[in-house]
């Protein structure tokens, strides 16, 4: 190849991942991982998991996605460690948990109860759709910070998260 | 948030979804600010005593290490051209050469040969040029992953901040997680070589960096 045919790349700026600000999507990351886990124990882990393989050394991102690279890397995990286990088949997966389970479906106030239909409900989804879910409605990803932590595309997204909202909505009872 | 349901249907799970309150025990948020500042712990010492070695520096010292940096030295930051391990081949896969080698080579530096040691088979192969430099990538694949070798024309670049450093065979070697991506720098017979993959580990890429071959591929 001749040194004219060469193409010329532009990069976008990196910046690093500063761990001081990673605290504050402990939360969101939680509430997605009770969804793909179904268990508030295995969240508990995984949450835990996630934040110990990116703290384990310097990282660089190139956009301020933060929640997003962290939903990437619970995904993966999840995947590679604690998939087999979710699979299993659990009596009660709530029921371990002394955690407070609050939840107010349609703005009624919910028991704990209601709130573990609920997950137990995203839990049950394919794996597709759960990991959708849970990237948009559990943690709040928009959809383009979800197609990029999932590794698909925007549409993608939409459609699953669409079918994933109405097989949760038929678990729970839904009547039109 | 976003995510506007489309029926009533989809706005009944969705108000059950978003009316979840959970929120994370503080056990375990405890545990990930000690992670956190155990993370930190370390860059700040450097920045301290960074900071006070640079205090006795002159303004020459000073100015000497500005044109030192990426955009002093000229040519792409080594994180730059790592990018190039996720662009495509645009050549066939160089084949074998001589022994633990392949038939290929950049800036008089032959690519290592790791299909018999390492299982990773060549699978193709690029060449750009980025900010004033040539930059030859060689592909490897194994079991459905790609990893991407990168040599970069022209003197050394600095090795990306923050990265971590590691030795194998006796060679220095930085590291750093490039948005999942890991990516391994060091240095071959003056020119900066960059090993890069997604899915790979670190200590994969690590001791494929460091690998001589017995001597066969030349430092």
């Amino acid at each position: 190849m001749r040194e004219t045919d060469c193409p010329t790349v532009s990069v976008d700026p990196l910046r690093p991942l500063d761990p001081a600000r990673l605290g504050d999507h402990i939360d969101r990351l939680y509430r997605a991982a009770v969804g793909l886990c179904g268990s508030h124990a295995d969240a508990e882990d995984l949450v835990q998991e996630t934040y110990v393989q990116v703290l384990r050394k310097p990282r660089l991102l190139r956009s301020d996605d933060d929640l997003g690279y962290l939903m990437r890397v619970l995904r993966n995990t999840f995947y590679s460690r604690y998939r087999s286990e979710a699979r299993r088949p659990r009596e009660n997966p709530l029921e371990e948990h002394e955690e407070l389970v609050e939840g107010r479906p349609l703005a009624q106030p919910a028991t704990a109860a209601e709130a573990s239909e609920v997950i137990a409900a995203v839990a049950a989804l394919p794996e597709p759709y759960r990991e959708t879910v849970a990237a948009v409605d559990l943690a709040g990803l928009s959809y383009k910070e979800a197609a990029r932590a999932l590794r698909t595309r925007e549409g993608t997204v939409m459609s699953r998260l669409s079918r994933g909202r109405e097989q949760i909505a038929d678990a729970l009872g839904y009547t039109s | 948030m976003e995510g506007s349901p489309g029926s009533d249907k989809e706005l009944f799970a969705v108000a059950a979804l978003r009316g979840l309150e959970l929120r994370a025990p503080l056990r375990l948020r405890e545990r990930i600010e000690a992670e956190s500042e155990r993370a930190r712990g370390p860059a700040r010492r450097r920045r301290l005593s960074l900071g006070g070695a640079l205090a006795g520096l002159t303004a020459a010292a000073a100015l000497l290490v500005v044109l030192l940096l990426p955009g002093g030295a000229g040519g792409p930051t080594v994180v730059e051209a790592a990018e190039l391990g996720t662009r495509p081949a645009t050549e066939p896969a160089p084949g074998p050469g001589q022994p633990k080698l392949l038939d290929a080579s950049a800036f008089g530096l032959p690519f290592p040969d790791w299909a018999e040691k390492f299982g990773w088979e060549p699978s193709g192969r690029r060449v750009d040029e980025i900010d004033g430099r040539r930059a030859v990538t060689v592909f490897y694949e194994k079991a459905g992953r790609e990893i991407a070798y990168t040599i970069v024309s022209g003197n050394s670049l600095p090795a990306p901040e923050p990265s971590a450093g590691a030795r194998r065979e006796g060679t220095p070697l930085r590291y750093v997680a490039l948005d999942g991506r890991t990516v391994v720098t060091w240095e071959r017979g003056g020119r900066t070589c960059i090993l890069s993959g997604e899915g790979v580990a670190a200590t994969t890429l690590l001791d494929l960096a460091g690998w001589k071959g017995l001597g066969a591929v030349p430092f």
